[in-house]
């Protein structure tokens, strides 16, 4: 079974119907709970949702419940998708920069790597650090990383050939594993 | 899994809580009462940071979700005329 890293804005588009790639969120995420694929997502990835959420509702006025937290309800639905993966690794590593000893999270420190090489913003590099250190240190080799993000996209080739999984589309995906 | 056991420190237990340490031992939970007490800690000391980390979003993430899916629909469309991808991706530039 392939295993597909989510990104964050294809996994919640499941429940935004004005969003381009609405339908095959729909589908990847039935296919993640029917164990037609592995999907994987990550605490980085509800940070970012949580984030995007917050962000959103603060430019309108939407008439909820005082103990209503929007982003709360959005989290518990992507947690609750029957066999989605949340994994994170957070490993402080010890490390020597400029002769100055400190620790650093693993997850940053291959982010500098990937920083050096494709010139992406900080989060697509954490979101590609995590899929690169799950394979190497927890065995979760990612076939494909599933994103609607076209930076990330574009360096798709070099992506695949360093790091050996295939950044890209929701629909991409859809068509490539017959979602 | 490797552990690193920087230092040793000393401390005084009350009785009961000894006796209570060497009971679990005796069933088998722990392997001595160095071990005893430094898994115990360690539990401890994870739960008291995570009080420190109690917010309100917390508290509200514990709960069953209160909207429905289709409510969750509804909103969405609200929140995002467009494509989800175009506003997480203005929240990376930050």
């Amino acid at each position: 079974m392939k295993q597909v890293y989510i990104d964050t804005s294809v996994l919640l588009a499941k429940w935004i119907p004005t969003d381009p790639y609405h339908e095959e969120s729909k589908k990847i995420v039935e296919a993640v709970t029917t164990q037609r694929i592995i999907g994987i997502f990550s605490g980085l990835g509800l940070a970012e949702a949580s984030s995007v959420i917050e962000r959103q509702q603060g430019k309108f006025s939407l008439e909820l419940a005082p103990d209503i937290s929007l982003s709360a309800e959005y989290l518990k639905r992507i947690v609750m998708i029957p066999h989605l993966e949340i994994l994170d690794i957070v490993y402080p590593i010890p490390t020597v920069i400029a002769g100055l000893n400190f620790e650093l999270s693993i997850i940053y420190w291959q982010s500098l790597d990937l920083a050096s090489k494709f010139h992406l913003k900080t989060l697509d590099n954490l979101h590609l650090a995590l899929s690169v250190l799950l394979d190497k240190l927890k065995g979760r080799t990612i076939d494909y990383f599933v994103t609607a993000d076209h930076e990330i996209v574009a360096n798709a080739h070099r992506i695949k050939t360093e790091y050996g999984f295939s950044p890209m589309f929701p629909d991409q995906l859809v068509i490539l594993e017959g979602l | 899994m490797l552990i690193n056991l920087d230092e040793t420190i000393t401390s005084r237990l009350e009785r009961e809580d000894i006796e209570l340490l060497d009971k679990f031992i005796k069933m088998g939970l722990f392997a001595n009462r160095s071990e005893a007490v430094r898994v115990i800690l360690s539990k401890e000391l994870k739960e008291i940071a995570k009080g420190q980390l109690k917010s309100d979003i917390q508290k509200s993430l514990e709960l069953k979700p209160l909207l429905t899916e289709q409510e969750l629909l509804t909103i969405g469309t609200r929140l995002f005329p467009s494509s989800v991808a175009l506003h997480v991706a203005e929240g990376r530039e930050r």
